[in-house]
């Protein structure tokens, strides 16, 4: 592969065909990995699972054609930049006029002041219209170059300049970013991995709208160096906490099945208007009031079945059909042992047993929350950000700042001045075209 | 006056529009075209009503959910028809753009589309939401203008392989060059709304400028295509039928960033 290919544009649209069709298989095809929800699907086989690897966008082809695609732009630009910047800084003066009067856009006419005195009224008009004059004399002859906007001409070097940088920090990013998702819990500390800090979450909480769908979820963290809190700030959906480096978003939260509180009644079904409402963790037994009655459960599981020797046992950590074993203590003595179910309430209290004085209802099962931050480190995005400001730029420049070049040669032809011009520029011919003939609308003034 | 009255009067004036731009098309009727874009004018002014009251009265962006990016986008194609027209004098295109808009109106309109406001999703609450989503749909409305044209202009006959130039003969090379124009003035808005600022969003609310997520590789893809374009065409020279050609992939691709992400890939972004 020699460089000329390297650089060449049809390798460019090999390139990107190449960077497209692999991005529309990779989404496309049944299987097809699809960023974090690679691992939800199942995998193709076979040739497509050589085409398509699980993580395509990490495997080894995507990179190499990224890599190519980078050298590319690289080569590219490099071999066409120099003689672009030549041109720009020491463009060439000379001027023929068969090669003027043979460009789309010139104009020929005799004038009456001398060769320098025309000229300095031709580059007046030029500069007018804001084009930037150069000049080259020689006995009999003169040529004015005027250009505007000659950055314009730079503007895709710009954008692929830009590609490169966000191609950069992608690679950064990719090499030197970090990412991690603590669940912390209301009071609770978390170290931060590589890192010499903690975490500790206040507080959190859960914003509704009244239909009951979320609205925003909120931590209070504060971050703790040896202990000492050094900072504090409620982060936010989009409004993450920024420390040393690492950015923690809210991204979520989840309940912790081992903590679960429940709330339960208990009646009395003697007729004395007993009756409490306690919310109660497994194993932490509760008074009943001031009488020496207690509660306690002594056994919890969310999801209620028997197995065959009419064992109870726990079918999933989903609390699909939530039921607690309670016990209730009169001076230390048991009164009342049985299931109550949150799914089945006329167990607990058609099934009152025969020896027990109370009837109980399951009310409520709430799940403790953690907050899950997300803790990122990536030194990636500002060069993302520099680059996505190069190819804006860029664009801009391409297709809003079109260069234009008019080109006068003054000579002096049997004892008169005569002069050739022609306009060129990239884009919008008819506006150069406009332009032009209105110019020379005004140097006929001078004939 | 509530949203319906505005969004269902701006339907029917682009009904009428889409009418009189179908007269202009039989019979090329200066007066038509005219009245085509007054009458389309006027429907825009109606559905901006629209969706600034949907705006008043949701009190977020209006373009939250399927019903109301499709009319944004509805909207969008007109504005950017309306100033195409205004600068390349495009009457010809009208007729066929107003079916694109009326289509992605009725859609909007249908009962599959559920209208009802819903409050926004803690991720969406970002004034980045009202960027991202304007600026890339006002991007992908030029890409749609020149669909139309290049379409139009596969259809036109050419006039190279015309020995006479005739008047209809030079319509192809028109419309090339105004599918250029329309595609010089989407890519840098594509670029700054869809990928840009979907990065800067991207990383505010999770973390990651870039997960490759489908509509973030859909929108890469419908880049890359449109990048296809530019560089064929300054670089290697291609014009007309080769060029219309990837303009029109371009729009499908876009396209199904739109729609076939939704409704077919799952991922970070189906909930918009
Ligand atoms: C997909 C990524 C790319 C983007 C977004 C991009 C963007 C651009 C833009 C906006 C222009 C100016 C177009 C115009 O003025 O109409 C341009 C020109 C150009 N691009 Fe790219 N480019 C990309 C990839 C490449 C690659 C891989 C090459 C490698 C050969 C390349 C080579 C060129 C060349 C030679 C020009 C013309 C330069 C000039 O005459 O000013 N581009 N590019």
């Amino acid at each position: 592969m020699n460089l000329r290919f390297l650089g060449s544009l049809k390798f460019a649209v090999f390139l990107i065909i190449g960077l497209a069709a692999l991005c529309v298989l990779g989404t496309l095809l049944p299987g097809a990995p699809s960023g974090e929800f690679a691992s939800e699907r199942a995998q193709p086989a076979g040739i497509l699972s050589f085409l398509i690897p699980e993580d395509l966008y990490h495997s080894p082809h995507f990179l190499i054609l990224l890599s190519l695609f980078s050298l590319n732009i690289i080569v590219c630009t490099l071999t066409r930049l120099k003689p672009k910047v030549r041109q720009a800084l020491r463009p060439s003066l000379e001027a023929d006029t068969e090669a003027l009067l043979a460009a789309p856009v010139s104009a020929q006419m005799g004038l009456k002041p001398e060769l320098r005195a025309s000229a300095e009224a031709v580059g007046d008009a030029l500069r007018r219209r804001r084009y930037r004059i150069r000049r080259a004399e020689a006995p009999g002859r003169l040529v004015l170059l005027g250009r505007k906007r000659t950055a314009g001409r730079f503007g895709s070097d710009v954008v692929h300049l830009g590609l490169l940088v966000i191609v950069a920090g992608g690679i950064v990013s990719g090499l030197a970013g970090y990412r991690t998702i603590l669940a912390i819990e209301e009071g609770a500390t978390e170290p931060v991995p590589r890192t010499g800090f903690s975490l500790r979450l206040d507080k959190f909480d859960i914003e509704v709208y009244p239909d009951g769908s979320v609205k925003d979820w909120k931590s209070r963290l504060a971050v703790l160096e040896d202990g000492c809190p050094v900072l504090g700030k409620t982060i936010e959906v989009n409004h993450p906490l920024s420390y040393k480096g690492f950015l923690f978003y809210q991204s979520g939260y989840a309940p912790v099945r081992e903590k679960p509180t429940l709330g339960l009644s208990v009646t009395g079904i003697a007729g004395d208007g007993f009756k409490r409402n306690v919310s109660v963790r497994p194993g932490s037994p509760v008074p009943l009031g001031e009488n020496g009655l207690s509660l306690s459960v002594v056994r919890f599981v969310p999801d209620f079945a028997l197995n065959a020797r009419r064992e109870v046992f726990s079918r999933s950590e989903e609390p699909r059909n939530p039921a607690a074993l309670v016990e209730i203590l009169e001076n230390g003595r048991t009164v009342h042992r049985g299931w109550v179910f949150a799914r089945h309430p006329e167990y607990g209290s058609l099934h009152g047993r025969a020896d027990s004085k109370y009837a109980l209802a399951f009310l409520s099962l709430k799940y403790d929350l953690v907050s899950l931050v997300e803790a990122a480190r990536d030194p990636g995005p500002p060069l993302i950000w520099i680059g996505c400001g190069l190819v804006m730029a860029g664009l801009f420049l391409a297709f809003y700042w079109p260069p234009r070049e008019t080109r006068v040669l003054f000579e002096t032809v049997s004892g008169r001045t005569r002069l050739t011009a022609a306009a060129s520029g990239r884009k919008n011919r008819a506006a150069i075209a406009e332009e032009f003939r209105n110019m020379v609308g005004e140097w006929k003034g001078l004939r | 006056m509530n949203e319906s009255f505005f969004f269902q009067t701006a339907l029917v004036l682009y009904g009428l529009s889409a009418a009189a731009y179908l007269v202009y098309q039989l019979g090329r009727r200066r007066t038509f075209s005219g009245a085509g874009w007054t009458v389309g004018l006027a429907g825009l002014v109606f559905h901006t009503a629209a969706l600034v009251q949907r705006t008043l009265v949701s009190g977020h962006a209006p373009f939250t959910n399927m019903y109301e990016s499709l009319s944004f986008l509805a909207w969008s194609c007109l504005l950017a028809y309306l100033v195409m027209d205004k600068l390349c004098n495009l009457p010809k295109a009208g007729f066929f753009l107003l079916i694109i808009v009326l289509a992605f109106m009725l859609l909007a309109n249908s009962p599959l589309m559920p209208k009802d406001i819903k409050p926004l999703m803690p991720a969406l609450q970002s004034v980045w939401l009202w960027l991202h989503v304007s600026i890339t749909l006002m991007g992908e409305a030029f890409f749609a203008v020149a669909f139309i044209t290049s379409l139009m202009s596969l259809f036109a006959p050419s006039s190279r392989n015309k020995t006479s130039p005739d008047k209809t003969g030079a319509a192809a090379d028109t419309l090339d060059r105004v599918s250029y124009r329309a595609i010089a003035a989407g890519f840098p808005l594509f670029t700054l709304g869809g990928l840009v600022l979907g990065m800067v969003w991207a990383h505010k609310a999770w973390g990651a400028y870039w997960s490759w997520d489908p509509k973030e590789v859909w929108s890469l893809i419908t880049w890359l295509v449109y990048a296809l374009y530019l560089h064929t065409r300054l670089v290697m020279g291609w014009r007309g039928r080769r060029s219309a050609i990837i303009a029109v992939v371009g729009f499908l691709a876009a396209l199904f960033t739109y729609f076939g992400v939704n409704y077919l890939l799952a991922g970070l972004h189906s909930y918009i």
